[in-house]
């Protein structure tokens, strides 16, 4: 059973992109949302612009330009495309040979500097 | 005594810890899994899981001086998920009813809960059901909705054929089905055509514009004028039944928030209250008010037919005038209530087309009690427990059965599947403790939106006789039964049953643990002996903690209303065939399918038309054809606001005999994609034991996991060797030699030489396709209001190739009652619904607005 998990879009903060999950009081905030392959992933934008998020390689480039896996994300509402997290953009099965953890990396494309990343570990 | 403080509690507490520290050990290791030397540890997504040991309690919402008021809030909030009994728990957003507000409208990261289904509606017959709805779910914390179209994932909806209205879509709004009430479809009554979407938020605050505040002093004053009106004409009144009825304040209530915030739908509604219709469109909050009705019979004295005893007794409504008959006949106080509301165990879920399987995965479910002389009498025999009437006392278990979890398999590229295990209250095998020899009522409602959960007999030891059947009572003669004790039974998604249990002497020093078991089945092809490895998971534990004072079970069932009669033929005046299919698009297979009534997915078509107050027998097929053997599908067939009886029932894949084969098998198959296996006996006597078209039920599993699938022969080529129908999904080959059953069909097409027990089905005649012998009960037939529509069969030659497909049927007979307006009805497995797997019913009144000449 896949789980279904939420980032906030923040304005401030260290980073743009907040996984909205439970963190012991004496914890600090996760950087990265830790999910697993084919689970649901969405963004909650908490800001006042749009955004619109793509997958990029390791140093925030988006891979496919147009490619967008949340398509424009108003301010003050989530994604309205659901993404399925997978170690290849094409599939969310992870092949035999993937050895985790995987990271996702992903950036806005209105705001390329804004980037986050997505660990996968299983 | 204090539970929570008792030894027996203390140990499991202490296990509890034990098991909890056990898995911190394990965990880390398990998290770090693959993480050899110089490798990158790796992280985790899950959380501490704090497993309820006993079967929790439920929140409730109680009646009071005949109505049943309150607020049920679709709220969001942070769970401690998990879908496997033993964890792994993760932290996840879900949608749920609660009955008070959320302390915070932004909730801190570690704001966190166990899952648990809606608050508990307790009320009682002839009561006013005044509800406060209000979703304010926070809609951002789950992926964002289009109005008019499926939701959409990076897998959704893809290549799945699904398309708007029949998809997923609109997972944040909402609604309320009141499951099993017998009451008015319309306005603010059991209405699933409602829309409710959530309150928008306050940027910031994240508050709700719309909350209990804003609405509380207008809706008091609808209740109030709703529970008057209702409780002035009686049953079966409906109240609101035009727009115009509510005052223009309360108007403004409802339609300012949807003018403001959803244009659009404004457009709709006025167009809709300008036709005379009651709008479809609300956003955060609606007002639910309606009647749970009362059957009084007439006193004898003066009405000839009154406190019928057969159905051809209750008394057939007279109308009378013409004009405005039409639209006010059932608020012609002259018309006296035919059917009632059945006391009992009923239920209520999110029923928002698109949205309803999402909303119930994520527990939007609760228990709907209605109480009536049922209680009464079961009080009167039990007596009071501690100043409490026992049927409200610790002796009366609620267990509201779920399947929980967040997303749906095709939402994230996957297919149905059995969903996850079954909880109980939220949690999964709790324990529930009986004193030795005591007697409780558990009132069980399987409100998973998929599984149906087979009780096979109890555990040696426990006893248990059924009382009711979808909140509706056996009758003496169906409770007096021998039959009636230990009988297994099987809840299908949306079923319930209320059980009388006897727990065993306790035993001391010895074994007191009766593990209730489950079989989760959507079809009996999914459990033993068709799949015989397949093993039951136990739904709950019960824990004899000590002798207790010896209880009996009830030795008679409760008076049996007369308005529960069986319909007879003399009563049924109309007749119909409804056929239910999910079938594969091309080039398949499932879950890319088509979910049809009639063959037409739901578009708001009207699908049935029915007199009002009339009776009906409806034929209800079953066109699903699995491409092979033991992928059946038995839909649960399931209609609103009227229970029904079932007269007939055809299962073209009933068996006639079985037998225990000599022997082990293997199986394997050539090629991933081959439509056949070959199955190698050692020590078999394959031309014995099969003909052609017998199954063949393997005691194994293939290498991938997952009991072995029936299969059926297609060919016996010797003693050692057969060919059968491959079965995908079985993840071939099975290697280990295994046992198997060799069991003969009751219906076969071939009319040479039919074996013992068998009936012959022409292939090419229909009217053969039909059971040979008697199914059901010609007298003192069960109610019910979700019904298994036993799957359809593809009958094959020697060489694999389809001859016929037959489907199977029952036939349902049911009083279209009391309340006119619309309704549905649909398959009771969700996912099938939200595709398209319902249709509309239309109760028309029965007078028209035109005079005779």
């Amino acid at each position: 059973m896949a789980e279904q998990w939420c980032i906030t879009i923040v304005s401030e903060g260290p980073s743009p992109f907040v996984p909205d999950v439970y963190v012991d009081p004496d914890t600090p905030a996760p950087t990265a949302l830790i999910a697993s392959t084919g689970d649901l992933v969405s963004w909650n934008n908490q800001t006042k612009d749009d955004h619109d998020l793509a997958i990029t390689d390791e140093n925030f480039e988006v891979k496919t330009p147009g490619s967008s896996i949340t398509n424009p994300i108003a301010p003050w509402k989530p994604s309205p495309k659901g993404y399925v997290t997978a170690t290849a953009d094409a599939s969310p099965v992870p092949p035999a040979t993937v050895t985790f953890p995987v990271t996702i990396y992903y950036a806005c494309t209105v705001h390329p500097d804004e980037h986050g990343t997505i660990e996968l570990i299983a | 005594m204090n539970v929570e403080n008792s030894p027996f509690h203390a140990i499991l507490r202490r296990l509890s810890l034990m098991v909890f520290a056990a898995a911190l050990l394990v965990q880390p290791a398990a998290a770090q899994g693959g993480s050899g030397s110089g490798k990158k540890a790796l992280p985790t997504n899950t959380i501490k899981c704090i497993p309820t040991a006993s079967l929790p309690d439920l929140d409730e919402i109680v009646t009071k001086d005949g109505v049943l008021s309150g607020t049920l809030y679709t709220v969001s909030e942070q769970v401690r998920m998990t879908t496997t009994a033993g964890g792994p728990c993760y932290p996840q957003w879900v949608r749920a009813y609660r009955s008070s507000e959320p302390a915070s409208w932004n909730p801190p990261s570690s704001t966190i809960t166990n899952p648990k289904p809606g608050p508990t509606l307790r009320a009682r017959v002839g009561d006013i059901v005044a509800l406060t709805f209000l979703n304010v779910i926070d809609a951002n914390k789950f992926p964002g909705v289009d109005d008019g179209k499926c939701d959409e994932t990076s897998s959704y909806p893809g290549t799945y054929g699904d398309t708007y209205p029949d998809c997923f879509a609109a997972s944040v709004y909402t609604n309320v089905h009141y499951h099993g009430t017998h009451t008015s479809p319309n306005t603010t009554a059991d209405n699933v055509f409602l829309n409710i979407r959530p309150s928008p938020r306050k940027q910031g605050s994240n508050e709700p514009e719309i909350t209990e505040d804003t609405v509380k002093d207008s809706f008091a004053k609808f209740f109030e004028q709703c529970t008057q009106k209702l409780t002035a004409a009686g049953p079966p009144s409906m109240w609101p039944r035009r727009w115009s009825d509510l005052t223009a304040a309360v108007q403004k209530t409802l339609m300012d928030p949807v003018e403001t915030y959803a244009p659009a739908w404004f457009v709709t509604n006025d167009k809709l209250i300008k036709q005379g219709n009651w709008p479809q469109y609300y956003v955060g909050a609606y007002p639910y008010c309606f009647q749970i009705p009362e059957y009084i019979a007439p006193p004898k004295s003066t009405t000839p037919d009154a406190a019928p005893t057969t159905s051809a007794d209750v008394r057939t409504p007279h109308t009378h005038g013409v004009g405005s008959a039409e639209v006010d006949e059932a608020a012609d106080p002259s018309r006296p209530l035919v059917m009632g509301q059945a006391p009992g165990t009923h239920w209520y879920h999110a029923h928002k087309h698109g949205s309803t399987t999402i909303n119930v995965l994520n527990g939007m479910t609760g228990a709907f009690i209605i109480e009536g002389e049922y209680d009464d009498a079961i009080n009167a025999f039990y007596g009071d427990a501690g100043g409490v009437k026992w049927t409200r006392s610790a002796s009366a278990k609620t267990m509201v059965i779920q399947q929980l979890g967040t997303a749906p398999g095709l939402l994230v590229g996957g297919g149905g599947g059995p969903g996850p295990a079954f909880s109980v209250n939220g949690a999964l095998q709790p324990t529930l403790e009986m004193a030795g020899g005591s007697v409780q009522m558990w009132r069980i409602a399987n409100t998973s939106g998929r599984g149906g959960v087979y009780f096979p007999a109890p555990a040696t030891g426990l006893q248990w006789k059924q009382l009711a059947q979808d909140g509706v009572q056996f009758n003496a003669a169906n409770y007096g039964s021998s039959s009636n004790l230990n009988r297994p039974f099987l809840l299908a998604s949306g079923n319930r049953a209320d059980l009388l249990v006897k727990a065993p002497a306790y035993v001391a020093n010895g074994n007191n643990t009766y593990p209730v078991l489950v079989y989760n089945t959507v079809d009996q092809s999914d459990r033993p002996p068709w799949k015989p490895a397949v093993a039951a998971a136990t739904l709950l534990t019960v824990v004899v903690t000590s002798d207790g004072p010896a209880m009996q079970f009830m030795p008679n069932a409760p008076a049996f209303p007369a308005f529960l009669s069986d319909i007879p033929d003399s009563e049924v005046t109309g007749t119909k065939i409804i056929t239910f299919a999910s079938s594969a698009i091309p080039p398949g297979p499932p879950p890319a399918s088509k979910q049809t009534i009639d063959n037409k997915p739901f578009d708001g078509e009207l699908g049935v038309v029915v007199g009002l107050n009339k009776a009906e027998e409806w034929k209800i097929l079953n066109a699903t054809y699995p491409p092979a053997t033991g992928n059946q599908i038995s839909h649960p067939f399931h209609i609103h606001i009227n229970p029904f009886q079932v007269t007939e029932l055809f299962d073209p894949n009933a068996v006639a005999s079985t037998t225990n084969g000599a022997g082990t098998v293997t199986v394997t198959m050539a090629t991933p994609t081959a439509t056949s296996s070959t199955v190698t006996g050692t020590g078999t006597s394959f031309t014995k034991d099969f003909q052609v078209g017998d199954w063949i039920w393997i005691n194994g599993s293939g290498t991938g996991g997952g009991a072995m699938a029936p299969g059926m022969v297609l060919s016996v080529d010797s003693d050692t060797s057969l060919t059968m129908d491959a079965v995908p999904g079985n993840k071939l080959p099975v290697t280990t030699p295994s046992t198997y059953v060799a069991a003969v069909p009751q219906y076969t097409i071939n009319p040479v030489n039919p074996r013992v027990g068998q009936c012959v089905l022409n292939p090419n005649d229909p009217r053969s396709w039909k059971p040979c012998s008697a199914t059901v009960p010609a007298t003192n037939r069960i109610w019910w209001d979700v019904f298994p529509i036993p799957s359809g069969r593809t009958f094959v030659d020697a060489a694999g190739k389809t001859v016929v497909q037959i489907p199977g049927y029952f036939k349902m007979r049911s009083r279209f009652v009391d309340y006119s307006g619309y309704y549905v009805i649909h398959c009771h497995i969700l996912a099938h619904e939200d595709r398209g797997m319902m249709t509309v019913v239309q109760v028309a009144p029965l007078q028209t607005p035109y005079s005779h000449h």
